[in-house]
């Protein structure tokens, strides 16, 4: 990979790729750190990576990095949960009897989507929020392209197991 | 082969249609969630740690390629590329004046009346400390000092 196709791809990628990442740790600067050293690290292995393989490879490390700091996280707070990612004590999934403003819903979509479990967190991500192609997520996932669709599908029908229906009856 | 990641069960269900309009509104929404944006203090801090690196590594490789080549065999050669190149910058850059740009017939015209009005400001002074030094410096300060003198040469006794 040469100097001109790492700017590239940083220039296309690095929003949705810290995106990623921001909706993985919930926390803007924790996020920017992890993007940061992914980058730099798919540099050093310029060598290694094609360009072609690099978005996967960018996401790939980006993903484990998240991963590693939650666990770090998960362990260093033993069950104290952010608060930030915690469930909303008022009402995290929506009362029934309670129509969602649409800020309030897309707040609610962002905490389920938290709580869903890998890799079906970063494949909803990756393929609806951030818009990568099935192919990139496969790679970048390490999956089989079939494998990377059922689990977007499971993953959709969680999280519209999550939401109550009468809760969003005036948006559907 | 078992699936790792087994389907969790199945949440509320929706009546008639609503899934499928649920599904839309899922779509929307998640595409509608905030956009981050990377910071740019972060984006040019890795991209100027490349463009070092990548400097760096071109060097590198130039030394390297230097140290590989048999320097006896290629002296000749080397000699008359650098020779070559000299000569071909000499020329393409070693006369600025045969190579400097039309100048715009404006500007060609308003130099003119810079230097037009320079000169007439420069003569305008020349007459001006003419003048002055014929017509008040001469009558009022030469002159009679001019005076003073002779008078003083010439009646010496006068004076005790």
């Amino acid at each position: 990979m040469t100097l001109a196709d790492f700017e590239q791809i940083l220039l296309r990628d690095r929003d949705r790729v810290f995106g990623y990442a921001v909706r993985m740790m919930g926390d803007r600067e924790e996020a920017a750190d992890l993007v940061q050293d992914a980058m730099l690290k798919l540099w050093s292995h310029r060598e290694a990576v094609s360009a072609e393989g690099a978005t996967g490879w960018l996401i790939r490390v980006t993903r484990n990095a998240c991963l590693d700091a939650l666990r770090r996280r998960s362990f260093e707070n033993g069950l104290f949960v952010r608060e930030d990612l915690a469930p909303d004590p008022e009402g995290d999934d929506p009362e029934p009897d309670r129509v969602l403003s649409i800020l309030e819903l897309r707040a609610c979509l962002d905490r389920l989507v938290a709580r869903l479990r890998e890799p079906y967190r970063s494949i909803l991500i990756l393929r609806e929020v951030e818009d990568y192609r099935y192919d990139e997520i496969a790679a970048a996932l390490d999956l089989p392209l079939t494998t990377v669709k059922v689990y977007l599908h499971r993953a959709r029908h969680m999280l519209k197991a999550s939401i109550a229906p009468e809760a969003v009856r005036e948006h559907v | 082969m078992t699936d790792p990641y087994p389907q969790e069960p199945d949440g509320p269900h929706f009546p008639g249609d609503a899934p499928d309009r649920l599904d839309a509104l899922l779509d929307r929404e998640l595409k509608g969630l905030a956009r981050e944006t990377f910071p740019t203090d972060r984006l040019s801090f890795v991209l100027t740690t490349a463009r070092r690196d990548a400097r760096r590594d071109a060097w590198s490789r130039f030394v390297a390629w230097l140290r590989a080549m048999p320097a006896a065999d290629l002296r000749p050669a080397f000699a008359m590329a650098a020779l070559t190149v000299i000569t071909v910058t000499a020329a393409l850059w070693g006369h600025p004046g045969r190579n400097r740009p039309p100048v715009d017939p404006a500007v060609a015209e308003a130099l003119d009346q810079v230097r037009w009005t320079l000169g007439f400001l420069s003569g305008v002074s020349e007459r001006t400390g003419a003048s002055v030094r014929d017509d008040i410096l001469a009558p009022h300060v030469v002159q009679p000092l001019q005076d003073a003198a002779t008078l003083v040469f010439q009646e010496p006794a006068t004076l005790n």
